[in-house]
């Protein structure tokens, strides 16, 4: 390339001067800027729009209700920020209760590195909190309580401390790129990538991650240890941008940068909405924002599903299309976002785990409930069979026929003898539909209790043949 | 205009009074096209500035001693502050004060080199190039040690062309002769308030991205 060349690819980054003055002034208007800077009325605006964020527990405004503050309203773990705290500054997260109270009998709480927090020690970083020593113009501030949020599996071995999350820009409605922020030793915890955080791009369309950059030089490992940044499939990605758009839609703002974390429970939630949203997100994907903003600006996207469509197709590698283009079937991961419907259009979408090992697609207990197929579980009961058997107890039930008993209920269309490593069990198998990426179909499933497992669905051979499976997704 | 000028100088006001401010804007749209396209942030567009001004009434060597000493003393300051528990504002007093103090050893500095200059400059001068301070241990406390200090030393690199600017003695006397020249510096600084390109700063900062397509 020469430089005449780089020069005009150079003209498709967004710079400062172009953020500011092109993106964030004409479309960023300060009435709404405001509130995203203000974290407790955000918050408020979120739940009132039913976008998951972690639950508010308790605000303080004044000396007056800091010192009628009932202590023995927090919870066992929780977060304390400032409303108008920025790059987290002044935030305390409690891990958990200490189980002896202080002498003087107050509740005590357990921080990062096991440092211990009593009831005055709150009492006294609330009070700093009020003077404004964390607020982005050191004015008077608020303190709140919010739900800490739990770190989901797949990420556990990634951050030193602290949470991963992931900053989605969205632009007229638009996810127009994304990126993975990891705290780091040298962070302290803090995913914001000045502090030393690492910024992992992602693919638009596969959510799955692509360079990482710490203090903008670009990593291939987390420091210190021999973890791949590149190739990790974020969980929940369809939902990820779908919370993205609502998020923006809430915020009202043209152009905004969407924080949003994995809990371990409650999945997505957002964290926080940004108007001035940073510019390393490029370098991360090695990708220019200017020419994607270009893109999108003055498309009039209705639906959050076309939102979504489009940013697959206009900012999403090309490879899996490829493939899916020559052989006509869809490339999925060994772990993969699925829609289950139920039997009276229930929806529930979670984490399946693709295992080509097991034959039979089999599902939890607990959500086969929640399917609407209880009764099948109470027509179970009646034949009181034992979760593990051995054997010679299996051929005794198939020897007196039970499985035709088992099938009268008309939800059952089948029984499946499954051998595992305790034994054998004896199921039921019901008929369900679901969504895997694009694809809607029927598949047999075999019920189980999954509870003590990591997913609540595996998916088996009899409901992978339509897809491509790579490992590495 | 000869005539307004005229009628200043008849009446005691010095030909410096006069320059500087007419120089301001030259100098304000300096500092606006080392922001704008250049990409050097320093302490917003007040601070450099006035520690320009500061520096050529000082003279560039001195000035640029007691820029740093007090830098150095304002952190050793904040250092030996940082276990007391105490407030923001009082603590910016005790730094800004015993940075203050401390110019008395380059007074004595000053002596021992012979430099009339430094020493009976007006004090006014030193205690401007201290206004810095208060930007330098805000940013210590809010971006980190490291961001601070770049930010002081773009501040220092950009009074040090400024006064390079401000000692030219032709321009000085270009704008004095011909004071419309400043229509065309806001000009300027209009352009500059709508340039939308990269700053230089930022084909360095994303050159990756320039040399990987």
């Amino acid at each position: 390339m020469n430089w005449l060349e780089a020069f005009v690819f150079s003209q498709k980054i967004l710079g400062m001067n172009a953020r500011n003055l092109s993106y964030i002034k004409p479309y960023n208007y300060r009435k709404w800027v405001k509130l995203v800077d203000n974290k407790i009325k955000f918050k408020k605006a979120l739940q009132q729009n039913n976008i998951p964020t972690p639950k508010l527990l308790a605000s303080i405004r004044s000396y007056e209700k800091l010192n009628d503050f009932d202590y023995n309203k927090l919870p066992k773990s929780f977060v304390l920020k400032p409303t108008s705290g920025f790059g987290g500054e002044g935030i305390v997260v409690i891990f958990g209760e200490h189980k002896k109270r202080t002498a003087d009998g107050e509740r005590q709480w357990v921080k990062t590195k096991g440092v211990k927090l009593s009831e005055t020690m709150i009492h006294n970083h609330i009070s700093n909190i009020l003077d404004g020593t964390y607020s982005r113009t050191n004015s008077p501030d608020v303190a709140f309580f919010e739900e800490r949020i739990k770190i989901n599996k797949s990420f556990k071995h990634l951050a030193y401390k602290g949470i991963p999350d992931i900053r989605v820009i969205v632009f007229n409605r638009i996810p127009v790129m994304a990126m993975m922020r990891i705290p780091t030793k040298e962070s302290d915890g803090k995913a914001n990538l000045h502090l030393g955080g690492i910024g992992v791009g992602i693919d638009m369309a596969t959510g799955v991650t692509t360079n990482a950059i710490m203090r903008e030089k670009f990593i291939d490992t987390i420091p210190g240890t021999k973890i791949n940044l590149a190739g990790i499939r974020i969980p929940y990605w369809n939902t990820i941008l779908d919370i993205a758009i609502r998020t923006a839609d809430v915020t009202n703002l043209g152009l905004t940068g969407v924080d949003i974390a994995i809990d371990r429970d409650a999945g997505p939630v957002v964290l926080e909405a940004n108007a001035r949203p940073g510019l390393a997100i490029q370098i991360a994907n090695l990708a220019p924002l200017k020419e994607r903003l270009q893109k999108v600006k003055g498309l009039k996207v209705k639906t959050i599903k076309r939102a979504i469509r489009l940013a697959k197709d206009l900012f999403g590698g090309e490879i899996e299309e490829e493939i899916e283009e020559i052989t006509g079937r869809q490339v999925i991961g060994l772990i993969e976002e699925i829609t289950l419907f139920g039997k009276d259009s229930q929806k529930q979408t979670i984490l399946a785990k693709v295992d080509t090992g097991a034959g039979k697609t089999s599902i939890d207990e607990n959500l086969a409930i929640e399917l609407g197929y209880a009764g099948v579980l109470e027509h179970m009961k009646k034949f009181k069979i034992k979760p593990v058997l051995t054997l010679d107890e299996i051929n005794e039930l198939s020897k007196n026929k039970v499985w035709q008993k088992i099938e009268e209920h008309p939800d059952i269309v089948g029984v499946s003898k499954v051998k595992s490593s305790h034994g054998y069990s004896y199921r039921p198998i019901i008929y369900i539909k679901l969504k895997v990426r694009d694809d809607i179909f029927g598949t047999k499933a075999n019920i189980i209790t999954r509870q003590d497992l990591e997913y609540q669905m595996i998916l088996g051979e009899n409901s992978l043949k339509r897809f491509i499976i790579d490992p590495r997704k | 205009m000869d005539i307004f000028f005229d009628y200043l100088i008849r009446n005691d006001v010095p030909r410096e009074t006069i320059d500087i401010l007419l120089m301001f804007p030259i100098m304000a749209g300096f500092i606006v096209a080392a922001r704008q396209i250049v990409g050097v942030k320093a302490f917003g567009i007040y601070t450099p500035l006035i520690i320009t001004f500061a520096l050529t009434e000082i003279g560039f060597k001195y000035g640029v001693s007691i820029f740093i000493v007090s830098l150095l003393v304002a952190s050793i300051v904040r250092f030996l502050l940082r276990k007391i528990r105490i407030l923001y504002l009082p603590k910016m007093a005790l730094i800004l004060s015993i940075t203050a103090l401390s110019m008395f050893f380059s007074l004595i500095w000053g002596i021992f080199s012979d430099s009339t200059m430094f020493v009976q400059a007006s004090i006014y001068q030193i205690l401007i190039i201290i206004t810095l301070v208060e930007k330098f241990i805000n940013a210590q406390m809010e971006k980190g040690y490291r961001t601070a200090v770049i930010l002081s030393l773009e501040t220092l690199i950009l009074a040090s062309f400024g006064n390079l600017i401000m000692t030219t003695t032709r321009l000085r006397d270009l704008v004095f002769y011909n004071p419309w020249v400043i229509l065309i510096v806001f000009a300027g600084i209009i352009f500059l308030g709508r340039y939308e390109g990269l700053r230089l700063s930022e084909y360095i900062r994303f050159r990756k991205i320039i040399s990987n397509q």
